[in-house]
């Protein structure tokens, strides 16, 4: 799983990559540093064995843990 | 405006049905018969009211600024620091929730129907088709809307085929364990119908602003019948046995058998499931990737769409182990983020503008 999704990740970045980069190369730096790093924290994450990293489903969990009781 | 696609209203109406219904209409009977027993058709008319707060605060403040979503107008209000902190609190979430539509479209197909397929391939491909839809921009989707939103609606006539099975009894006795139980039951609805909200950024897309209110809430008449409509066959079919289904309504349409011709639906529902996700999926990448650009102030949303794709795939996996560990996020969690966002913060931006006396702007 984790191997798998780092590599398909990491094509679909190339790809994206290749394909649209001639479009952003003419646009203003604050674009394009925008998407530089959002295909950056994408692939960084891929590194990680997502699904058993904790992360936002935990952090969401304990801010709501006090209303929890209302629907349990 | 980052998109310059104009829509209609009545296409804003068949965008945001399966917006709202899309990966709910499947587990929603079982939810609500765990809290609320044989009481359960009666969640979708306690669940239409954060539907109507939400759709009369977007239409408000696109009253007061005329041509924005909810992103330049949380900027005009409270400031632009304070308001791109909203911006990129809304992105986040809009990229979290999405990840976990795409999760809860892949748990179904993969684990009722595509057994050997991988999981990844399904969740790659769904976002794949999703990106380019949004790409192609808000008419784009308006128009898949328009094909695939009257076969989700129609397909649920189909239910009517089962008519000879129901059992009246199954609704009685009425409110036998007081109106509590219902209330606890309609906190999920409650929080799906909330997600209305995103009426704030198709507005300013809409060739007749002033019908955008009528449409809104005819939509969440329609959505109400139809979760009462779901419950209540779900409810006169399998009685008591609601709660242990996982996929109440997969079991219902399995059910279907009608002069040896209607039979085997449930590929039917698979239908529906992956139009309606795909508009569903489609709908949300979209708001966050304007939400995104407008937040940062980009020339365009375009180019964000696929990196933003990436992102959803990564949290349609981050720290969802199995189904079991979504499942207790959506009925202990979702219940109180959802509205959070779609209803509290709008609401508290609204009540700010209305204290800082800004009038409606004729620009």
């Amino acid at each position: 799983m984790r191997m798998a999704v780092f590599s398909v990740v990491t094509i679909a970045i190339l790809l994206i990559l290749w394909l649209d980069w001639p479009q952003i190369r003419a646009k203003s730096k604050r674009d394009k540093v925008a998407f530089i790093t959002l295909l950056l924290i994408g692939w960084l994450l891929s590194l990680l064995d997502l699904p058993n990293t904790p992360g936002p489903v935990l952090v969401l969990k304990t801010i709501f843990k006090p209303f929890r009781g209302w629907v349990e | 405006m980052l998109d310059k696609g104009k829509i209609s209203a009545v296409q804003m109406s068949l965008l945001l049905y399966p917006t709202v219904l899309a990966t709910s209409f499947l587990s929603m009977p079982s939810l609500a018969a765990q809290y609320a027993q044989n009481d359960l058709w009666m969640t979708g008319i306690l669940s239409s009211f954060f539907g109507l707060l939400t759709i009369y605060v977007a239409t408000r403040l696109h009253d007061l600024f005329p041509k924005e979503s909810i992103i330049q107008q949380s900027e005009r209000v409270i400031g632009v620091l304070p308001g791109k902190i909203i911006g990129i609190l809304f992105f986040i979430f809009y990229i979290h929730v999405t990840g976990m539509i795409v999760r809860m479209y892949t748990e179904f197909v993969s684990g009722q129907y595509l057994f050997k397929t991988p999981p990844l391939l399904i969740i790659f491909i769904i976002v794949l088709l999703s990106s380019i839809a949004v790409r192609g921009g808000i008419e784009t989707l308006a128009r898949c809307a328009v094909i695939f939103t009257p076969i989700l609606m129609f397909s649920l006539l189909f239910l009517l085929l089962l008519f000879p099975s129901f059992d009246v009894r199954n609704i009685f006795p009425i409110l036998s364990h007081g109106i509590i139980p219902v209330l606890k039951a309609s906190a999920l609805p409650q929080s799906w119908v909330s997600e209305l909200f995103f009426i704030s950024f198709l507005l300013p897309h809409l060739t007749d602003p002033k019908k955008g209110r009528k449409w809104g809430f005819l939509t969440l008449g329609a959505i109400v019948l139809s979760i009462i409509y779901m419950n209540l066959i779900t409810l006169l079919l399998l009685g008591s046995d609601t709660a242990n289904k996982t996929y109440p309504i997969l079991v219902v349409f399995r059910y279907i058998s009608l002069a040896g011709i209607f039979e085997n639906l449930e590929s039917l529902l698979l239908a529906m499931w992956i139009v309606g996700n795909f508009i569903k999926i489609s709908l949300f990448l979209y708001v966050a990737s304007i939400s995104f650009a407008q937040t940062l102030r980009l020339s365009d949303y375009r180019p964000s769409v696929f990196p933003l794709g990436i992102l959803v795939i990564v949290f349609s996996l981050w720290d969802i182990p199995n189904f079991s560990k979504l499942g207790e996020h959506l009925r202990y969690v979702a219940p109180f983020e959802i509205p959070l966002v779609m209803v509290l913060i709008p609401v508290l931006i609204l009540i700010i503008a209305r204290l800082r006396g800004i009038r409606t702007s004729k620009r």
